[in-house]
């Protein structure tokens, strides 16, 4: 509740999203504030200021009363959307929300017992909790490589409680999930139908891999956070026309920060995304508005000089040699992972059919190219790890596919409208 | 060309088909579990739920973190990682570092002063009961605390 409302305040005060209705918002808003906690408990850490409820909200709260003193437009419009007035939408509406039933009930029946839950994620977090700061002794005695945001996530509902509770904690990435969906289904709406966007939300929801981070035995991994943060840049980047503004500049690139410091894998979308942003600003020929890029960069630098000063251990990769006579080996596993039906559904082969045969707009182009470059780099770690390959790609490549499976599924479900209106216009 | 095309276009329309008719007997199936797999862990207290994804270890961690005295490294001798990253989550801020062998055990006896040694499955080791004769190093150790003679928490206390 508090990451909502710390999240809702910042949309709010600053006037962000302002189309947007307060569903949507809310979509958000757990992400601006899951990223501002963490970040401001980050920097607590840095500058010694002892981590307790009083210390991290208190700010908040003196924030909240500016606002309501000096703000002008302190109205805050909580409408919900309407229930669909038809049958099929309101089935598939049903259908989602069976899907998200199930997650949470699945998430609230089993403490953590993912394995990279909690011999990572919730090891660093209990960790950081009991030692009331990021103690760099604690990072070289488990040789991680990670960044702190998703432990430091995991300590935050434990300082609010006064005890260490991990199975509390898990409802954390269940609304990332919530969040997800809710995100997805108002960006699809944008380019489709309430319908289609309906249908390709349920779709999404229902994708095992999902379903097993957002509740089932592989709640508490840190991919389904950096997926809902990676759509959440995406949906923004292709909302924003191509003179962004300096708003649009500043939330995307703040949480490209957060994701750059939920696993290393941010920070490869975090070059691909300001890349893309570079050569915008260089076409408005805005050059001022470079310094915005600088917002995800200084989170990530601060975090590399402590890494620094501290002599924390670096990624395993840089042990690895590349080696191209591992790409048959690797395509075969890629694929293999690609069609399991179990864990993906059809989505991949949707999504290689739908490039064949979409008309490329800027927007289906960005869902092609940004996907693909993260994925080709995720492709190119598999010609150099150092570690036994076919072991490493079947123990990760499933959770790497879904950062950007939210976005492949958004493709499909854009190229299938556009497809079904060609169709009604050939054959009205 | 346009032939290509437009079987593409089948079957792409085919593929969102059944990737649709997948999803609702995947969630279905996901309901399905409720009643199969997930009504068991209805009703069990936290120690059950956990005792059932990590087994008795999970009940002898518990057990020993009451028993060791906080700020002391533990050595553990285990097989299998499993039991480690346990103890580790379960323990900290004890330190736990583990070790495979009886005779990496030994090493570290003499490069360093542990209080706490936690064997797990003794049984993988071929050790004899009398544990004064296994760690050679330090005459005074005990196993102070078993739990169903599959895990020994030894200490020199």
């Amino acid at each position: 509740m508090t990451i909502f409302l710390i999240g809702l305040l910042i949309i709010e005060s600053f006037s962000l999203f302002k189309e947007k209705v307060f569903l949507e918002k809310l979509g958000y808003a757990y992400g601006l504030g899951m990223g501002m906690i963490t970040i401001q408990m980050f920097l607590y850490s840095l500058f010694g200021i002892h981590w307790s409820g009083i210390s991290i909200l208190v700010p908040w709260l003196l924030f909240y009363l500016f606002f309501f003193l000096f703000k002008k437009s302190k109205k805050i419009n909580y409408h919900l959307p309407n229930f669909p007035n038809n049958y099929i939408d309101r089935t598939i509406l049903i259908l989602i929300i069976a899907t998200s039933g199930f997650v949470l009930f699945e998430s609230l029946v089993r403490p953590v017992s993912g394995w990279d839950a909690w011999v990572s994620w919730f090891m660093g977090g209990k960790a950081f909790y009991v030692d009331g700061h990021i103690k760099p002794e604690f990072i070289k005695y488990v040789d991680y490589d990670y960044p702190p945001l998703i432990n430091l996530m995991i300590t935050f509902p434990s300082i609010m409680l006064g005890k260490f509770n991990d199975q509390l904690t898990l409802l954390l990435f269940t609304f990332f999930y919530f969040s997800l969906l809710i995100i997805f289904y108002y960006t699809a709406k944008k380019y489709t139908s309430q319908r289609l966007a309906l249908l390709f939300t349920f779709m999404l929801a229902v994708t095992q891999n999902f379903i097993r981070q957002a509740g089932r035995y592989d709640v508490g991994y840190a991919d389904l956070p950096l997926s809902y943060y990676f759509f959440l840049v995406m949906s923004l980047i292709l909302q924003v026309n191509k003179k962004i503004s300096n708003k649009d500049l500043i939330i995307i690139n703040l949480f490209l920060g957060v994701g750059a410091l939920i696993k290393n894998e941010g920070l490869t979308f975090l070059l691909i995304i300001q890349g893309y942003l570079i050569v915008n600003i260089i076409k408005v020929k805005k050059y001022k508005k470079f310094v915005y890029l600088l917002i995800g960069l200084i989170i990530l630098f601060i975090w590399e000089i402590f890494k620094y000063e501290n002599n924390l251990p670096g990624s395993y990769l840089t042990r690895g040699v590349f080696n191209i006579s591992r790409m048959p080996v690797i395509l075969q596993e890629v694929l293999k992972e690609m069609f399991n039906l179990q864990r993906w559904n059809l989505i991949w082969p949707a999504y290689f059919i739908s490039i064949l045969i979409s008309r490329f707009t800027r927007t289906t182009f960005l869902l092609i190219i940004m996907p693909m470059l993260q994925l080709s780099i995720y492709l190119f770690v598999y010609f150099i790890t150092p570690l036994d390959l076919i072991l490493h790609i079947r123990s990760s490549f499933d959770r790497l596919l879904i950062h950007i499976a939210p976005m492949i599924i958004l493709f499909i479900c854009i190229a299938f409208n556009n497809l079904l209106t060609r169709e009604k216009q050939i054959n009205p | 060309m346009k032939t290509v095309q437009n079987y593409l276009k089948y079957l792409f329309f085919i593929i969102i088909l059944i990737w649709f008719l997948l999803s609702i007997g995947r969630l279905v199936l996901n309901l399905s579990k409720i009643y199969t797999e997930e009504r068991f862990w209805i009703g069990l207290s936290d120690e059950n739920k956990r005792t059932k994804i990590f087994g008795d270890v999970y009940i002898f961690l518990l057990n020993i973190d009451k028993k060791i005295k906080k700020n002391n490294d533990v050595i553990a001798l285990s097989k299998d990682g499993k039991n480690y990253f346990l103890a580790r989550y379960m323990l900290y801020p004890q330190k736990i570092y583990w070790v495979k062998t009886v005779q990496e055990v030994e090493k570290m006896l003499k490069t360093k002063k542990y209080r706490y040694i936690l064997i797990f499955y003794p049984q993988n080791f071929n050790l004899n009961f009398n544990v004064n004769n296994i760690f050679s190093s330090n005459k005074q150790i005990q196993v102070k605390y078993s739990y169903k003679e599959s895990f020994y928490f030894i200490t020199n206390e």
